[in-house]
């Protein structure tokens, strides 16, 4: 196919509003010392245990959502589907607000829970996952629910011909028929919540070992020792275009 | 498109418009100053129509990470010294407890179920608190280390801790919050340093009205002392 010649320059200055600063971040990384920044692992292991855990806890919720939604059209589920996306565009800090006001000491919920077991979940680990699980379980309903719809008529007039009931198709026909959306829902859910930096610091705090993620620790080195800062960013870029790299097949599928 | 193209011109017009204002200054300053400073950028403007305030209030550690890659700050103010910084303010860290809390004195953080915040140790308000609390029998551990000031009295206000390490300025600041005072006052201090790292007109108007006797007097007011 012949681009015309606008078509090209806007495509380059796409490309390289994108490319140029991933780059000159690689560039500035103390290479000699790279190993050295990497020495307390803390922060890095929580970061991927929690968002693992996120990520799973949202693909089990997430999926039967997504079913639902995608196969029902009433009054209910025309209101959940926009209030359950919202978080994918919601800024961080509304969503930590959010939080608090649920699962705070004084939050909604929070408050009874407080006053009968004398246990709240700011500043504990379950607060970096349930924040992980906020940010990034729409991604996975978004998806999925996506997929669902595209599910060929045919294959459903074939399971009510043959008198398949409505768990049975979810189960055996649309999740195997929709492995490449769930894989993807489930991993950009999985990126978002370690991404998540606004939410936690809000809604869990920052402590070493217990709630302080590799984001939270990046924005912390910056301060004091940018090196490390640039290390831990460095690491965090290669891991999301590795992601990036393996989802390119079912990011493809999912998107058809 | 032409319409889109429409759209985004007037958002960006919008958004620019900080830049067509006739003057401006602006100020980096700790965050333990947001209020005071607020209050002074307000007096200010209102004696000199015209010119805005701009005010960037983050953890100083972080401020000056960004004026050493060129954040355009006419002048810096942060809670603890740093090179060509001149001493302007000292305040102290305090415990602050709300009102009515069973708290009474700094150890009562050994007991149990209490949990409380301070800074993280990286930024001023955390190293001075971990200074202050060398000196006092404190054997239990925060249940979180915030990256500035602010944010630990957000948390405490919120209700979401019983206790934090703030600035007694803060304390004073809201009427439901009491502060229990460390032993040591001396490693509870803090000195403000301020520079102005730009000349112009208004920049140096502003640095004149923050040195001023009235300025000093409402920041006494607000629980500094001036140095």
């Amino acid at each position: 196919m012949k681009f015309g010649i606008m078509t090209k320059i806007l495509a380059v200055a796409a490309a390289a509003i994108i490319i140029t600063p991933l780059v000159s971040l690689i560039a500035k990384v103390p290479w000699s010392n790279f190993f050295g920044s990497l020495s307390d692992l803390t922060a890095i292991k929580l970061s991927i245990w929690t968002s693992t855990l996120a990520a799973l806890i949202s693909l089990t919720l997430g999926v039967p959502l997504a079913w639902i939604l995608a196969k029902s059209s009433n009054r209910i589920s025309n209101l959940i589907r926009p209030l359950v996306l919202a978080p994918i565009v919601l800024p961080p800090t509304v969503a930590g607000i959010a939080l608090i006001s649920l699962m705070g000491r004084n939050g909604l919920l929070g408050k009874s829970i407080f006053e009968i077991t004398g246990w709240s979940m700011p500043f504990t680990t379950s607060a970096v996952v349930l924040a992980g699980i906020f940010v990034g379980m729409p991604f996975v309903v978004l998806i999925c629910e996506s997929n669902f719809r595209q599910l060929p008529k045919e294959i459903e007039d074939a399971a009510i011909i043959d008198r398949v009931s409505g768990n049975e198709l979810f189960q055996k026909i649309a999740i195997p028929q929709s492995r490449s959306a769930i894989a993807t829902g489930g991993i950009l859910a999985w990126a978002r919540a370690m991404g998540e930096f606004g939410a936690t610091l809000m809604f869990a705090g920052s402590l070493p070992g217990t709630t302080q993620t590799w984001t939270m620790l990046i924005y912390q080195e910056l301060d004091v020792n940018v090196d490390t800062a640039y290390v831990l960013s460095a690491v965090m870029l290669a891991i999301g275009v590795l992601i990036v790299f393996l989802l390119r097949k079912p990011l493809r599928e999912a998107m058809q | 498109m032409k319409k889109i193209i429409a759209l985004a011109l007037t958002i960006a017009l919008f958004s620019s418009n900080i830049s067509f204002a006739a003057s401006k200054v602006t100020v980096f300053a700790a965050s333990s100053l947001t209020e005071s400073y607020t209050e002074l950028g307000r007096r200010f403007e209102k004696a000199h129509p015209g010119v805005r305030i701009i005010y960037s209030f983050q953890a100083s550690s972080t401020l000056l990470t960004q004026i050493k890659a060129g954040a355009p700050a006419d002048i810096f103010i942060s809670a603890e010294p740093f090179p060509g910084g001149r001493d302007y303010l000292v305040n102290r860290l305090v415990l602050a407890v709300p009102k009515g809390s069973f708290i009474k004195k700094i150890s009562d953080l050994n007991s149990k179920e209490v949990m409380w915040i301070q800074c993280a140790l990286e930024v001023p308000c955390g190293s001075v608190a971990q200074a202050a609390l060398s000196g006092e029998n404190v054997t239990s551990k925060p249940v979180s280390l915030e990256p500035k000031a602010s944010s630990a009295l957000a948390k405490l206000l919120a209700g979401e801790v019983d206790a934090a390490i703030v600035y007694r300025t803060d304390v004073l600041a809201n009427k439901n919050l009491r502060a229990i005072e460390f032993k040591n006052l001396q490693a509870a201090s803090t000195t403000y340093q301020i520079a102005q790292l730009k000349k112009n007109r208004w920049a140096n108007s502003f640095m004149n009205f923050i040195n001023s006797r009235s300025a000093i007097n409402y920041l006494q007011s607000k629980g500094f002392d001036s140095k």
